[in-house]
């Protein structure tokens, strides 16, 4: 599976929200490079987040040129439109370190710009629930020891 | 009835008796009542042989007998009626005893025949609790080995069931997602066509 020739999303963009946030970011820059030239434009330009700079560092984009600050923004829609995404569910709030980790496994095997949507279910103990659009996969311990229930009430 | 009889004869003798001697004693008035006036004529005239004086001696000698007579059979007229009302006294008591007996032993047959079927019935109503007493122990101690199995079941079941959420909680609230990460891989790795297969179809 491929996106847009150009655009790779890179591994400190995980979420749909955190590529949202990108978008918008993209957007005020955009904007206020396009109204630089105008008098009544602000003095003070937004400082970019470290996602952003790193997406721009990626793509080897000049941020100044306008089309290709326009070509960043139609390219983050298509990836917006087009990247798949899949809900992972753990069983504690995951770090970004680990979201890194996994969304450069999916990236790398499933599709280059891969997004995952992170939830929290204390039930499942450990491990996680993969949910694409039809199916789920359950790499939880709750489903181990349901599995060995059986045994823990015998050893009891 | 016999002593009824034995007393009418005798009253009948006594009263014959009494009779015969005042007929006796008329007799003998009658037979020497006319000669004696005669003889004494107003003095003995006419062949009387007794005076007045001699027959009034007579007349009172015939009447103290009389009346002795009448005194010994009225004597014995009483003491014929002590005899009978005693006897009759005695057969009132012999008669009512045995009937008093055989009414005791009527009722003392009733009686004991009355204990022996209360005593039969006693016997199977102890019979009956008892084997209800049986039955009734034998069902609570299946019910209680029933009962028992029951809640062994149930504390195993419950049991497994608060060590697993213990577990659970435990590993949640401890083990960090990053320490899992090489864990999660391992079983993406596992399953990575399916989960591609299933990301095509949504592409």
């Amino acid at each position: 599976m491929k996106s847009e020739p150009g655009i790779n999303l890179t591994d400190t963009i995980v979420t749909p929200i955190e590529l949202g946030k990108i978008q918008r970011e993209l957007f005020t820059l955009d904007e206020f490079l396009t109204q630089s030239g105008v008098k009544s434009a602000r003095t003070s330009m937004p400082l970019p987040s470290p996602m952003l700079q790193s997406l721009i560092t990626s793509s080897k984009l000049e941020m100044l040129k306008s089309d290709e600050r326009t070509q960043l923004v139609n390219q983050l829609k298509f990836v917006r439109r087009t990247a798949p995404v899949v809900h992972i569910t753990f069983a504690s709030t995951p770090s970004k370190r680990a979201l890194r980790a996994l969304v450069k496994w999916f990236r790398d095997n499933i599709h280059p710009n891969a997004l995952i949507e992170p939830g929290v279910q204390a039930s499942i103990a450990g491990g996680c629930l993969v949910r694409t659009s039809t199916k789920t996969f359950d790499f939880s311990i709750q489903k181990i020891l349901s599995e060995t229930k059986p045994n823990l009430i015998k050893a009891l | 009835m016999v002593g009824q009889n034995v007393e009418l004869i005798l009253l009948f003798v006594i009263i014959g008796c009494i009779f015969s001697a005042l007929i006796a004693f008329i007799w003998v008035a009658l037979r020497l009542g006319p000669k004696c006036r005669a003889n004494h004529g107003g003095g003995g005239g006419n062949g009387d042989i007794f005076t007045d004086e001699y027959r009034q001696h007579l007349v009172e000698k015939g009447t103290a007998r009389f009346e002795r007579t009448l005194d010994q059979n009225a004597a014995f007229l009483q003491q014929d009626l002590h005899t009978i009302s005693d006897e009759v006294t005695e057969y009132i008591k012999d008669k009512a005893g045995e009937i008093l007996k055989e009414e005791f032993s009527d009722q003392k047959q009733a009686i004991t025949a009355a204990q022996q079927h209360m005593a039969e019935a006693f016997s199977r109503i102890d019979k009956t609790m008892a084997d209800y007493q049986k039955n009734l122990t034998d069902q609570f101690a299946h019910e209680l080995a029933e009962e028992k199995q029951r809640r062994i079941e149930h504390f195993n079941a419950n049991m497994a069931d608060v060590i697993t959420h213990h577990v659970q909680y435990s590993l949640a609230t401890h083990l960090e997602v990053t320490d899992q990460v090489k864990y999660i891989l391992s079983h993406l790795d596992e399953n990575k066509q399916a989960i591609i297969e299933d990301m095509k179809r949504e592409v």
